[in-house]
């Protein structure tokens, strides 16, 4: 249910302070949109590569993500080179394919992989709390962070109060078909999870107000940025940087 | 001798539309003093407890605490931070990702600087065995844990007053005997509502009971 931190023994992009890892996602990701020169975006899948060999991350979950993304990408790709207009076209058994579609398409799966390996790399090595953590000392606002949080935390117990209503169904032979009465409690049994999250929401306040809840959170952990975190800020950002303004 | 912590006067209350669940309680709650309140389900037990912190305000009567008469929220803040309220469900009570977190919430709330809260964090943990988790996600412990967790995170306030609402419901023997010692060795006045007879005896309260909306001393 809940996404969990895949990579276990701590790799050495995982080392880096958390605040470091979202703000790289973040320059890294604008920096590959931006980009127009194929020479570039090569360039930058290439780190997003080297990015994601120094997370360590587990193939499969890689190869997942990857399969999905591109299959689309795929889709994107018997479209485009027919579809764009353009001022040469490629004779190939039989077919016309537009060089402005094809570059299109390329470019387009190049910023696509890169951006998703890099924020694999960066984000999935991250644990999802200490990354909601982040966040908050980042001054991104306390409404959206205490959202990401709380939902990781009663994201769980809702989903096994559906659990037990739906087993308590079953128990009583309810079987999901396709006709009023399957709709009907499946109605039933949604409205009720509705009305035991806003109970439950009105509990949990109460019991923060009991613990003198004034509308202000506190960070009991605070980050600091280690050597390890100035390497890596001294290397990655400059050389982005200057990948520009030679190429 | 010392003046009551909690004093309820002639109070009554309802939940609207429906028939008045408390009907003119007096009760008085002494600094060291164990009250164990029994009653039917459904009888106002949490009701009442959710009343001394102000969570629900009576329509008639009047709530004496800890030496004042408590009207508004902005009184009721005061006494919520003197008065620790153990929850029926642990889950309602740990809100926060890790457990030292959740136990630093109420800590900071008192408006305690950053060095003492964490300092505090620490020695609760250590006193109710729980040293080892810090650290842990609070969704993932076990039911039992979470009750213990979400006592930490009460007593790291250090309350005068303890309401506990069913802090042994649903736990096995071990947590319920584990529960019993802490609470054995604590000074503070407790209002415990809980249907568990020998837990009750073990903390030697003064037993009263809801009934009919009434509260008397059995």
């Amino acid at each position: 249910m809940l996404p969990k931190s895949p990579s276990i023994t701590p790799a050495p992009l995982q080392q880096l302070d958390p605040r470091v890892k979202l703000l790289s996602a973040l320059f890294f990701s604008v920096w590959v949109v931006v980009q127009h020169r194929l020479f570039l975006l090569s360039l930058g899948l290439g780190i997003a590569i080297l990015l994601t060999l120094l997370a360590r991350l587990p193939a499969r979950l890689l190869f997942a993500r990857l399969l999905s993304l591109n299959l689309f990408l795929g889709l994107l790709g018997l479209f485009l080179p027919f579809t764009t207009p353009s001022p040469h076209y490629l004779q190939f058994a039989g077919l016309n394919i537009g060089l402005n579609g094809l570059y299109l398409w390329i470019e387009f799966s190049l910023k696509a992989n890169s951006v998703l390996l890099a924020l694999t790399a960066f984000l999935a090595s991250t644990d999802i709390i200490v990354l909601g953590h982040a966040l908050e000392h980042l001054h991104v606002p306390v409404k959206l962070t205490r959202l990401l949080l709380l939902t990781l935390r009663y994201i769980n117990v809702l989903h096994s109060s559906y659990q037990q209503l739906s087993r308590a169904m079953q128990a009583r032979g309810f079987r999901l078909r396709s006709n009023r009465h399957s709709y009907h409690s499946i109605g039933n049994l949604l409205g009720m999870l509705l009305v035991r999250s806003f109970w439950r929401a009105q509990q949990i306040e109460a019991a923060m107000r009991c613990r003198g809840y004034q509308g202000h959170f506190y960070l009991l952990h605070h980050f600091t940025l280690s050597f390890r975190d100035k390497v890596f800020i001294a290397i990655f950002y400059p050389s982005l940087l200057l990948l520009m303004e030679i190429a | 001798m010392s003046p009551p912590l909690f004093e309820l006067r002639a109070l009554h209350y309802a939940y609207a539309a429906q028939d008045t669940v408390l009907k003119d309680i007096n009760f008085e709650l002494r600094a060291g003093e164990r009250v164990g309140l029994v009653g039917n389900n459904g009888s106002g037990k949490t009701t009442l407890l959710q009343i001394f912190v102000g969570l629900l305000r009576p329509q008639q009567g009047e709530i004496i605490a800890f030496g004042k008469p408590r009207v508004k929220e902005a009184d009721f803040w005061e006494v919520r931070l003197k008065t620790g309220f153990l929850f029926q469900d642990p889950d309602d009570q740990l809100f926060c990702p890790t457990v030292a977190e959740d136990v630093a919430f109420g800590v900071f709330n008192q408006g305690k600087p950053r060095a003492e809260v964490l300092r505090i964090v620490e020695e609760t943990l250590a006193l109710l065995g729980l040293s080892a988790y810090a650290e842990r996600v609070t969704h993932k412990l076990s039911f039992g844990e979470k009750r213990l967790v979400a006592l930490a995170t009460i007593l790291a306030m250090q309350p005068e007053v303890l309401l506990l609402d069913e802090p042994t419901t649903g736990l096995d023997e071990q947590v319920c005997a584990r529960i019993t010692h802490i609470l054995q060795q604590l000074p503070q006045a407790m209002l415990i509502v809980s249907h568990d007879k020998e837990f009750l005896q073990q903390l030697q309260v003064q037993p009263w009971r809801l009934r009919a909306g009434q509260l008397e001393r059995v």
